[in-house]
């Protein structure tokens, strides 16, 4: 009976051993999926839609593309995060990923993932009418200070990332104002274009088109860098407030994904990550291409982590 | 002048035979997505975006703004036929819609829909094309504030929407109402009722609930006894009675104005102007009887709203790059993947793009108005399938459309439990159409509301102080006071239908 | 009024017969238990939406567009109550068809669920043509109905996952 219990030990350990291996030597020997949280259309799911692209071309194998929108993200990136962590399904990790356990929305955090890359950033962009009587970010800091609650700034969503980026800046400079929260970006640009807001603090390309039309002006990026498509404009921290803010997408695995596989992955994700076409879709679309290898990737969002969950505390949300 | 000049140069580019092929691929996918339950106009168009990398800009915008209103004219076959919206606009043309296919008279309701659909789409097309750009302006105007009364104001049509009893009606408003409650709260975002779901964060989906209210519920209405399913005996022409006539072509015009101010407006649903433009036809008909047992007027009406909408949405996206809708959100995505930026410039900056896709607009409509009239004779026939054939069908296709909407099983159960609710409530003559109305209206109004009272410091003054707002919230009260006094005018007539 | 005491009549003679369970259920006044389930759907999200705070700091808070919503729901489930009781009774002898029939439509409900509880394991192929098996075998031959539910089911697979990469399983 010993004997035959051994016996199956045995077998199943070394079917077990020789399917691992097998799986190391050939990854992917099948279709990768790729969740994005989100829904089809959004700049996260293009994103995903043309890595994906590229990963393909340098793993041979398909990578598909699936949509699993809900719960802020919530719903699709806990499905990969509970799943086998083989390598064959992989999640889109946008920012939110960080803000989840402060938001009362999931237990998802850094840690629910191995990660194989970080691939953008979306700069905020402080943005008011074209009309407003403030030029610079001093100016509009200045004019917040006499009119405290007065200056109503809109967001993307209460606890969305927008909505973060006003609450930073409040919190920097010890201004008021009246967060005003939409179902999205564009609706608040929307009414900051018929005037029923003061600002917006969205992601700069959302502000494109109104800021072309000559209705929007962008007072500051709030990335420590220059956004490309607004050379002229001085970011946060030129303009003497020591502050950066942005948001971030990147690439994760389940957890305990073995690290050969993740290698592979991420050999992968950074040549699709440098293909020009990616660069030019970001570009066009507001954001900034910024690769990040897996271990800068993990000790970024960690980072991250901390950051948001300190400013998190700080604006008292879910209350 | 000028407008009609960049019209005219615009049909030299939209008539070269590829862009006279993307069209028709478009428009064509557009009206499949819209048959297909579950699949909306959005996601195909979201989709498509990664296959026009290689195409023109111009060329790839004609395709998927093709998508965009062809949808709308496939989401009414469905709602006539199998009595299935595949989208919220289309939940109205069920009513009367679905009525006149069990009279035999689908190719009708389809015909009708079709012919007004085209007269709808072209005249808003004219629209963006003469007098766009100021009317934008104009609708740049409508704030939180505003929006919050233009959903009061909805809410009063649905009134008119109850069938023959109040209580019933308003039993199935509360219950729309209560539901989309459900999810994150809009301004603090809190969870509400979620029970733990994250499924539940962002509330239920709309073409879940209706899929299973209306579609799945028929089909449990069918299955009772299959081989007793009537058919109807003969199928009618497609065009309308001659005594109709006129009454219809009223509804289509008056259709056409309401859904292209209301396209206008960014972020309204293009299930308002449907839903105002049949408690208009009812109010205005001599014999608002008919209405809800297959009155024309009640599907030509809000089919040539919801379509005269799509082109008036396009003006806020053309002239100041506003994406009224999520459609058009991802529209402009695509506008600007093609490193074009959508707004008043681009007029001036690359005049053959934007009237090459305005013209196209106008091929579009008449290609779906020509492949639709005939096809409708060709689809009325799907009535005559037996019911142990066809049934079966819709059912797998419901499912998988449900499917679709998070690629979840959850969404699929969600429409079950929605269907068995229906079927019930089909027993016992609970209206159906109000529910998922107000479903809508709920959603949109209580964040309009609370962005509004935020906006003034915690105040409702808002609503009044703003002309707009005040005009509306007026309007509302006229049709309030207006059917409270029909009700009780007919108050015998009433508690006939209660009692009956 | 009179119409449905009558028909109540008919079918309490009908079940006068046979005291049976089905008996009593005919006998239910269907619109009061639809509005006793209402009232129940109701109560629960007024119980619920204490839980939210009624207001945060600027006035309305989560929690004071359900609760008043869900009261005035509780108001209306009343009425429904007791109009279905008073004014207009639906038996459910009279609003539901025979057993016969409720069989029909429990068994497509049961297949859905089957279905649901198969997909992710079996695929959709496989789950899908059962289903529709399931539907057709009471009416056609059985070759035809296999035929049948196969091929619908193939050509759904090929429209949603295809054209429109729908990850079915």
């Amino acid at each position: 009976m010993k004997k035959l219990n051994m016996l199956a030990a045995v077998s199943v350990l070394a079917l077990l051993a020789g399917g691992a291996t097998q799986a190391l030597a050939a990854f992917p020997e099948r279709e990768v999926t790729i969740v994005v949280p989100f829904n089809p259309g959004g700049a996260s799911d293009m994103t995903a839609r043309i890595i994906a692209k590229g990963m393909e071309a340098d793993l041979g194998k398909p990578v598909v593309v699936v949509n699993k929108a809900g719960g802020s993200g919530g719903v699709g990136m806990s499905q990969v995060a509970r799943g086998t962590p083989d390598g064959y399904t992989l999640s889109y990790i946008p920012v939110e990923l960080v803000m989840h356990k402060a938001l009362k929305l999931s237990d998802l955090g850094p840690d629910s993932f191995e990660f194989i890359g970080q691939t953008t950033m979306v700069p905020a962009a402080l943005t008011v009418s074209s009309d407003a009587p403030y030029d610079t970010v001093a100016d509009f800091i200045k004019y917040a200070k006499a009119n405290p609650g007065k200056l109503r700034v809109g967001n993307s969503g209460t606890g969305s990332i927008w909505h973060i980026a006003a609450s930073a800046l409040e919190g920097n400079q010890g201004v008021t104002f009246n967060h005003i929260p939409f179902e999205g970006a564009a609706p608040a640009v929307t009414a900051l274009m018929g005037k029923h807001i003061e600002a917006v603090t969205v992601n700069s390309g959302e502000v494109k088109a109104g800021v072309d039309a000559g209705k929007l002006k962008i007072l500051a990026i709030m990335t420590p860098e220059r956004d490309p498509a607004f050379p002229k404009v001085p970011t946060l921290i030129e303009s003497g407030i020591n502050l950066e803010f942005a948001g971030w997408g990147g690439f994760g695995a389940p957890k305990g994904t073995p690290k050969p596989v993740l290698d592979r992955l991420g050999a992968a994700l950074q040549k699709a990550a440098s293909s020009d076409e990616f660069k030019n879709f970001i570009v066009s679309r507001g954001m900034i291409v910024r690769y990040r290898n897996p271990e800068d990737c993990r000790k970024f969002v960690d980072d991250q982590y901390v950051f948001f969950n300190d400013l998190l505390s700080k604006m008292e949300l879910g209350k | 002048m000028d407008s009609l000049m960049g019209l005219w140069s615009g049909f030299e580019v939209a008539m070269t035979w590829q862009n006279l092929l993307y069209c028709l691929i478009g428009v064509t996918v557009g009206q499949l997505v819209g048959v297909l339950p579950g699949i909306g106009p959005t996601t195909a168009t979201a989709l498509l975006i990664p296959l026009t990398y290689g195409m023109a800009p111009v060329s790839a915008i004609i395709m998927l703004s093709g998508i965009y209103y062809g949808g709308m004219y496939g989401g009414t076959i469905t709602s006539v036929l199998i009595n299935t919206p595949g989208e919220a606009a289309s939940v109205i043309t069920c009513l009367d819609g679905h009525e006149m296919a069990k009279q035999g008279r689908a190719g009708v309701a389809l015909g009708v829909a079709a012919i007004g659909s085209f007269i709808g789409g072209i005249a808003s097309i004219l629209g963006l094309a003469l007098i766009g750009p100021p009317l934008a302006e104009f609708a740049l105007r409508f704030g939180p504030t505003e929006m919050f009364s233009l959903m009061l104001f909805g809410m009063t049509m649905v009134v008119g929407l109850m069938g023959t009893s109040i209580v019933r009606g308003l039993v199935a408003m509360f219950i729309g109402l209560t539901l989309s409650t459900i999810g994150m709260d809009p301004v603090s975002g809190m969870l509400r009722f979620t029970f733990g779901q994250p499924f539940l964060i962002s509330g239920l989906d709309l073409v879940t609930i209706s899929m299973g209210l209306f579609g799945l519920s028929e089909i449990f209405l069918g299955m009772e006894n299959l081989t007793a399913v009537g058919k109807p005996e003969k199928l009618s022409s497609l065009f309308p009675k001659k005594e109709e006539l006129k009454s219809t072509g009223g509804a289509i015009a008056r259709g056409t104005g309401l859904g292209f101010l209301i396209g206008l407006i960014p972020g309204t649903s293009s299930a308002i102007p449907a839903l105002i433009s049949y408690s208009l036809e009812k109010r205005l008909s001599k014999t608002p009887g008919r209405f809800g047992k297959g009155a024309i007027e009640g599907v030509a009406g809000p089919e040539t709203a919801n379509n005269s909408y799509c082109g008036g949405a396009m003006i806020p996206l053309l002239t100041l790059g506003i994406p009224s809708s999520p459609t058009i959100a991802i529209l402009l995505g695509a506008f600007i993947m093609h490193g074009l930026t959508p707004g008043p410039i681009l007029f001036t900056q690359d005049p053959t793009f934007v009237w090459g896709v305005i013209a196209s607009m106008f091929i579009g409509n008449l290609l779906l108005v020509v492949m639709n009239l005939p096809l409708a004779g060709w689809w009325a026939k799907i009535a005559m399938i037996p019911a142990k054939l066809l049934y079966p069908i819709v059912l797998i296709v419901c499912i998988v459309g449900a499917y679709t909407v998070s690629n979840d099983l959850w969404d699929v159960g969600v429409m079950l439990v929605f269907g068995v609710v229906g079927y019930v409530m089909k027993k016992i003559d609970i209206p159906m159409a109000p529910i998922v109305l107000t479903y809508v209206l709920g959603t949109m109004m209580e964040k309009a509301l609370l962005q509004s009272v935020k906006m003034n410091n915690g105040s409702l003054i808002g609503l009044v102080q703003s002309p707009i707002s005040l005009a509306i919230l007026i309007l509302a009260a006229i049709v309030l006071v207006g059917s409270v006094l029909a009700e009780i005018k007919n108050k015998k007539a009433a508690i006939a239908g209660d009692v009956d | 009024m009179i119409e449905n005491e009558k028909a109540a009549e008919k079918a309490d003679e009908k079940a006068a017969g046979e005291k049976t369970l089905s008996a009593w259920v005919k006998r239910q006044n269907a619109g009061l238990w639809f509005g006793l389930c209402f009232l129940a759907f109701s109560v629960l999200f007024f119980r619920l939406s204490f839980d939210l705070p009624y207001q945060s700091r600027l006035g309305a808070g989560p929690g004071m567009y359900p609760r008043w919503l869900s009261g005035i729901a509780i108001g209306v489930a009343l009425l429904y109550i007791w109009q279905s009781c008073t004014v207009q009774v639906f038996r459910v002898g009279d609003s539901f068809p025979g057993r016969r029939a409720l069989y029909n439509v429990a068994e497509i409900f049961f297949s859905c669920l089957v279905f649901l509880m198969l997909l992710n394991s079996v695929g959709f192929i496989v789950a899908g043509s059962l289903l529709l098996f399931i539907t057709f075998a009471r009416h056609y031959r059985v070759w035809l109905a296999v035929a049948l539910s196969i091929g619908i089911t193939l050509v759904c697979y090929l429209v949603f996952k295809v054209c429109f990469s729908v990850p079915l399983p």
